[in-house]
């Protein structure tokens, strides 16, 4: 037999740039050359030449007459059953509905809005310079209504991969793992990673992503679960979810990947609604999220509590929504960049006229500048001033709290606690509270302070029972007990 | 929904984004239609096998459920063979492990599918039974390898398709691809039975 005078790597390319219809005319003759020589690669290529040809000569199989009506027969019959099944649930709740039940669930959807969306309800907007809100997020009280607090709290540690289905509530919920028939899920079952759920129209289901996460899907909502070494989230094709992350307790990060893009959490409680395959609105409870369109381009949504707004990824290459005071000033008085003379004089008005905390607003929009890019010394020290100076509750509570964060995040425990528990009274008044007493606890846990550590989680689930955080602040509590 | 799609002009579009709409005679129409490619497809890809019954029944009801995100972008037909090609790529990672036994080295007595007019039977025994060891082949490669060079090589979807399906990038497809193609050259190499039906296949 003929040896290959190439080697390895040579006879690799050419050969498979041949198979990839990528070889000029000169680098064929070459090749021709060297088959007529090489037994091996000879052989490759009459074998996968030989395969293709006949692959493709042998496409035009016709289904057996009985097979045909067998497999017919199955696919409607799903099909219709599907339809009917979920049909029927839809008017029997519709039906059964007395008016006390729809005065109760109005009631409760009602608190719930006023609870995560104070707004809502006429109370002032935390930060109302902020981007302008986009359509609401119609699902959101039907969300609320099944808020899955007091289930974190029941939760045993499990490994990651393992998705529990809390519960599944008013209507078919289909689970259909590659290479099986869809099945209707039932609570306490596992979902796979290598498995699509679909959520019927009326259903909603509540899913646990061991001790960390708590996802709640509804509006046919159809989603893979991501688990591999760097990701842990969500794949969305559609529908609603809910999520609830105690985020330093998720290894990496938090992601939810729609269509068109990324949505990465940083924060603890948001929602995402995918309505198409370019769009989806965000949510978001606490925190901040950041978001990626499929061309890369990063964008950090920071809404103040219970803000929301629409990401139009199509749009958000073109006007991105940013943090920058300036841009949202100019955005609010309807200016164009290049109306920039007498900015300066329209600022100072527009900041009065609002609420005459212009100084600090600016500088908190330079902290967060200064925390974006890394220079975590002046932002601390921009926070420290803003939390010891403004007259504004909320812009006052968050950088206090944010001060907090920006100590814990840095490894920085007793700068943590420092500041937490200098500025309690001031973050006690305002939606950080909880929050605050979670970081709080836990840097003074990392110090090894138990008691007080103990004084803070007893405060925590005092007055934040229901609380997302609610079960991490337990298990801190047994962690501590010991 | 129907007015997003694009390309829509002969009458069939017109069955299509009824079926988009959720249209059941609509569906039903589609099936007719479209069966017979769906099952080539699936039976091409894994030939004589009893998966194949399920697996085009699963296509069908995938089919209807992620109906309303076909969009018109490229044709039915296309997006459907795609749709396929999924479905087949999660089967075969799925089933886990070689799928045929009985494939090595010996000329099959059971084959007898002289589905062809125009062959002689001798013909289309050895036709017949080439397939079945290739396919013996086949279950041999692991599932990456397997689906990047039959979608590629066999047939003739882009990278970048094979890339879609995979969830991979463009560059492990090709990767994947060297390694296959040799692969399976080797496997088929050292099938005695199965290199003397290719030469007289060919022959």
């Amino acid at each position: 037999m003929n040896k290959c005078i190439l080697d390895s790597k040579d006879k690799e390319s050419l050969v498979d740039a041949f198979l990839n219809d990528e070889l000029s005319q000169a680098q064929r003759e070459m090749l021709d050359n060297h088959l007529a020589v090489c037994d091996e690669c000879a052989h490759l290529m009459h074998t996968i030449s030989t395969f293709s040809s006949a692959w493709k000569e042998n496409s035009s199989v016709k289904i057996p007459d009985q097979l045909r009506e067998r497999i017919g027969d199955r696919v409607f019959d799903v099909i219709e059953n599907t339809n009917a099944k979920e049909l029927r649930i839809a008017r029997q709740k519709k039906k059964g509905k007395s008016l006390f039940v729809a005065a109760g669930f109005a009631i409760a959807a009602a608190i719930a809005a006023v609870l995560l969306f104070p707004y809502v309800v006429g109370k002032e907007r935390p930060d109302a310079s902020q981007e302008e809100p986009g359509p609401a997020i119609e699902p959101l009280s039907r969300v609320e209504s099944v808020n899955p607090k007091e289930k974190i709290a029941q939760r045993e540690e499990r490994p990651r991969t393992q998705t529990l289905i809390e519960s599944v509530e008013g209507g078919i919920v289909v689970l259909e793992r590659a290479g099986e028939k869809a099945q209707p899920v039932s609570e306490g079952q596992y979902l796979d990673l290598n498995s699509t759920m679909m959520v019927g129209s009326d259903a909603t289901v509540r899913l646990a992503i061991s001790d960390f996460a708590t996802i709640v899907l509804s509006d046919s909502a159809v989603v893979e679960m991501i688990d591999d070494s760097e990701d842990v989230g969500l794949k969305m094709k559609r529908g609603t979810a809910a999520i609830w992350v105690v985020h330093d307790r998720l290894a990496g990060s938090f992601k939810v990947i729609a269509p068109a893009g990324e949505v990465e959490v940083t924060g603890t409680v948001f929602l995402v609604h995918v309505s198409s395959a370019s769009q989806l609105k965000v949510a978001v409870v606490e925190g901040a999220l950041t978001v990626r369109d499929s061309a890369d381009n990063r964008n950090v949504i920071r809404l103040g509590p219970s803000e929301e707004t629409e990401v139009d990824w199509s749009d958000l290459r073109i006007r991105p929504i940013d943090t920058d005071l300036d841009s949202i000033i100019r955005r609010q008085l309807g200016l164009v960049d290049s109306e920039a003379q007498d900015f300066s004089e329209k600022k100072v008005v527009f900041l009065k006229d609002r609420n005459g905390r212009s100084d600090f607003e600016a500088l908190f929009a330079k902290a967060t500048e200064a925390r974006k890019a890394g220079k975590l010394s002046e932002a601390s020290h921009i926070y420290e001033q803003i939390a010891r100076g403004s007259d504004d509750i909320n812009l006052g509570s968050e950088a206090a709290f944010t001060l907090g964060q920006l100590y814990f995040s840095a490894g920085d425990m007793a700068g943590a606690e420092r500041t937490l528990t200098k500025y309690s009274s001031l973050i006690e008044k305002s939606n950080y509270r909880a929050m605050a007493l979670f970081y709080l606890a836990k840097s003074r846990c990392r110090l090894g302070k138990k008691q007080e550590a103990m004084a803070a989680i007893d405060e925590f689930l005092e007055t934040s029972p229901q609380h997302p955080m609610a079960s991490a602040v337990r298990e801190l509590r047994s962690q501590c007990a010991q | 929904m129907a007015e997003n799609i694009t390309h829509l002009q002969s009458p069939l579009d017109e069955v299509i984004a009824r079926a988009v709409e959720g249209d059941h005679a609509a569906f039903r129409e589609l099936y007719r239609e479209f069966v017979d490619v769906v099952y080539a497809v699936v039976y091409q890809a894994l030939g004589e096998n009893p998966d194949v019954e399920d697996l085009v029944q699963k296509i069908f009801i995938k089919l209807f459920r992620e109906f309303p995100e076909y969009r018109g972008e490229k044709p039915f037909r296309a997006w459907l063979k795609m749709t396929c090609q999924f479905v087949l790529y999660d089967h075969l990672r799925n089933r886990g492990g070689t799928h045929n036994d009985k494939s090595d080295g010996y000329l099959s007595e059971e084959a007898n599918s002289f589905e062809s007019d125009s062959d002689s039977p001798e013909r289309c025994f050895v036709k017949s039974e080439t397939w079945r060891l290739a396919y013996a082949v086949l279950d041999k490669l692991k599932p990456d390898k397997r689906m990047a060079l039959v979608m590629h090589d066999f047939e003739g979807y882009t990278m970048e398709e094979v890339a879609e399906v995979m969830g991979c990038s463009k560059y492990t497809v090709r990767s994947r691809l060297v390694r296959a193609r040799r692969e399976f050259a080797e496997k088929v190499k050292k099938n005695k039975a199965l290199m003397q039906l290719i030469i007289r296949s060919v022959a």
